[in-house]
């Protein structure tokens, strides 16, 4: 893990991170919280950059132990894009 | 200031949360609050209007109140795994005496005052629709 990707995960955990609204749906669909959102940093498996090269792919556990994957992007803020479990890609 | 609105905040049917500011960004419309600010909101008025606990309520106090799973556990006096299965199942009511408690935790936390009477922290049988105002 590069210093980089290091950095994107210590800010999500310190909580310093915005959601788009698009986000905020799509974890109103999915009964995923903020709590979540953190605890999946906390128990990250695996982070990758994308193939547009502007975003990261986060993979790690939710706070009830399924598979939550997060894609942000980092601007100012580490922007939180959208969030979604393994089956629902 | 631009601003948005949101129904079924959290997945909770019922909780339309209006004035939520937002900016402009590259990666569309980014919402301009701190994590957990509007579940905090959302959380004081599922407290204040004494809605029934089910696990997508239990997800949002939760996350409202910052404490882990293990946290809430040895607060409770329950195993971790109890917690586990009331956020897991969604549409399922936490047992009475484990609801008036969780509610009782979430305001004991957020600073919100309630009545301690068994009768007052008891929740309604019904949901109703909740109205809030972010900004």
């Amino acid at each position: 893990m590069d210093k980089f990707e290091q950095f994107i995960i210590k800010q999500i955990k310190e909580e310093r991170y915005v959601l788009t609204v698009h986000a905020r749906k799509r974890m109103a669909e999915r009964f995923i919280s903020d709590n979540d959102i953190i605890e999946m940093a906390k128990t990250l498996k695996s982070i990758k950059k994308q193939k547009d090269n502007d975003t990261y792919l986060l993979k790690g556990l939710d706070s009830w132990g399924e598979q939550l994957h997060v894609s942000v992007a980092v601007r100012e803020n580490v922007i939180i894009n959208t969030v979604f479990y393994k089956e629902q890609p | 200031m631009k601003t948005t609105t949101m129904k079924n905040f959290a997945g909770l049917t019922y909780v339309t949360v209006s004035n939520i500011p937002i900016k402009n960004s590259d990666c569309g419309e980014i919402i301009d609050t701190e994590p957990r600010e509007l579940e905090v909101l959302v959380a004081i008025a599922l407290i204040e209007n004494k809605i029934p606990i089910t696990g997508a309520e239990f997800r949002l106090l939760k996350s409202a109140i910052n404490l882990s799973n293990e946290s809430i556990a040895n607060m409770l006096g329950v195993s971790r795994n109890t917690v586990q299965k009331w956020g897991k199942d969604i549409e399922k009511r936490l047992p009475t005496p484990y609801e008036m408690l969780v509610r009782f935790l979430v305001a004991d936390t957020l600073g919100i005052k309630i009545s301690s009477s068994i009768e007052e922290l008891r929740a309604k049988d019904k949901t109703k629709k909740i109205f809030l105002k972010a900004a």
